[in-house]
């Protein structure tokens, strides 16, 4: 359980990465209340356990109060990360963020599951959802489950979805440049994710990285 | 020596290569030219190994047991066998291929991708990675490409004309001994005709050994690289060789004729 509070004006961004064990269920519950002019920002990277339900979520209690996701998720075999996030607009000109990039393999699942509840009071809100999923064969399995739940009429929001299939165009192009499979899936893996890497303080970006490419060896039979 | 023999290749279970013979020794430019349809890009994708062109191993015309060495298909390049190779070992054995459509891929840059090919090729000079960008600054630079696009995702949005430099760059900096270039010239202008063709020829004066196959449609390429043999190819066939004469008369006459006579 992690809860935070950001007072007026603050920001806080709390970067999680997770590498459980193949067995370990892992729900957690992560929540932050942000007041006036204040920012929250999850960075939240889930590869390990067997089931992961995760959802950091932030109330935007005050006005003009900001919040993002940027959620990672990697399943492999027998693995699920049921992740995503919770945006709760309470108050005027609110902003919420959600980026959630998942990469299923052997077999593995991931899921999105999110809300976006704007209250009636929230005049002017904005809110965007991005989420999308790599597939790296047919054995795997991604699925997006938004919810949003709109009391008011003056606001924005927009989502997006979008699933690939690791190409096999793009595995021959990389590969007829010398390229083995596994080092041209990691590559293609690699670029997914790089936006939200991109995001992370550079230890946990190398970090990453290299659970990354740990969880994509041997990946390719 | 690029050798190919006897090449069957079908795509879904449709025939579309009937029989490919074709040797290109060292230093030596072949075009290949025929109709849309005529199996040109087949040839490219199959040499280079892609798993969705299924290549004929043993042709079986009849029941009777046969000399099947005599029907074997056979692709070699400087004696070794590439027809068993994934494309990757066919790149390091030195084969390339300059795509007709290049792939795009998100967040990985053009100089992330040439660093890690360079690297998987062997192919990074000794006293490191500044050697490595100066070289190819300097090509990027013959090729008109800007050099912001390094930084880019590769291919991503680029247009027909950057992408189609860019394999040319690509072909540069990893110094294949046997290049296959598909319909590089389609989609360019003049201007980019030009350039590209600059790049091939430059690539030509350094490296005496190089071996091009030039697939196109159309005979304007050949006028800025001039081959040393020109196919005609038709329904999965290599229907006549001959010098560059041949370009000129295809220029002329189409390939109706060959359409007929055959």
């Amino acid at each position: 359980m992690v809860e935070i509070f950001v007072k007026k004006g603050a920001r806080v961004q709390y970067t999680t990465v997770q590498n459980w064990y193949k067995t370990v269920y892992n729900l957690v519950t992560k929540r932050a209340w942000v007041e006036e002019e204040g920012e929250m920002v999850w960075t939240d990277f889930n590869m390990g356990s067997k089931l992961t339900m995760k959802y950091p979520s932030f109330f935007l209690a005050g006005k003009g109060a900001r919040g993002e996701t940027l959620s990672m998720a990697m399943a492999g075999a027998g693995q699920h990360q049921d992740t995503g996030s919770k945006a709760i607009h309470l108050a005027p000109h609110t902003t919420s963020t959600i980026v959630s990039k998942s990469v299923s393999r052997g077999g593995g699942r991931t899921s999105y599951r999110g809300l976006v509840s704007i209250s009636p009071q929230a005049r002017g809100s904005k809110s965007k959802v991005v989420c999308d999923a790599l597939l790296l064969d047919p054995e795997s399995r991604s699925d997006t489950y938004p919810t949003n739940r709109i009391l008011c009429s003056d606001v924005s929001l927009a989502h997006e979805a979008t699933v690939s299939k690791i190409g096999e165009e793009q595995l021959f192009y990389l590969m007829s440049r010398g390229l083995n499979e596994e080092a041209a899936s990691k590559m293609i893996v690699s670029g997914f994710v790089e936006p939200l890497i991109k995001k992370l303080p550079l230890e946990y970006a190398i970090e990453m990285n290299r659970l990354i490419d740990l969880e994509m060896e041997g990946s390719v039979g | 020596m690029l050798v190919v023999k006897n090449l069957h290749v079908s795509v879904e279970g449709k025939p579309i290569l009937k029989g490919v013979d074709l040797v290109v020794r060292p230093g030596e430019i072949h075009a290949i030219m025929g109709p849309n349809g005529s199996g040109k890009s087949t040839l490219a994708y199959t040499l280079m190994g892609h798993p969705a062109y299924d290549v004929e191993k043993k042709i079986i015309t009849t029941n009777k047991p046969i000399n099947t060495n005599k029907y074997q298909c056979k692709i070699m390049l400087d004696g070794k066998d590439l027809l068993h190779k994934t494309p990757d070992e066919r790149a390091r054995a030195g084969l390339f291929l300059a795509f007709q459509y290049p792939v795009s891929i998100e967040g990985i840059s053009v100089q992330n991708f040439l660093r890690q090919a360079t690297q998987t090729l062997g192919l990074q000079p000794k006293n490191g990675v500044l050697k490595f960008r100066q070289k190819l600054l300097h090509e990027v630079k013959r090729l008109g490409i800007p050099e912001e696009l390094l930084r880019r995702s590769l291919n991503e949005g680029f247009s027909g004309g950057e992408k189609k430099r860019l394999e040319i760059l690509q072909m540069a900096v990893l110094r294949p001994k046997y290049a296959v270039l598909d319909e590089t010239d389609s989609g360019l202008d003049v201007d980019a005709l030009k350039v590209v063709a600059d790049g091939v020829n430059r690539m030509m004066a350094k490296n005496k050994t190089l071996g091009i196959i030039l697939i196109t449609h159309y005979q304007r390429l050949l006028r800025f690289i001039k081959p040393d043999v020109v196919h005609v190819m038709i329904d999965g066939r290599i229907v006549k060789s001959g010098g560059r004469e041949l370009a000129r008369e295809l220029e002329r006459e189409g390939y109706r004729k060959f359409l007929i006579s055959h």
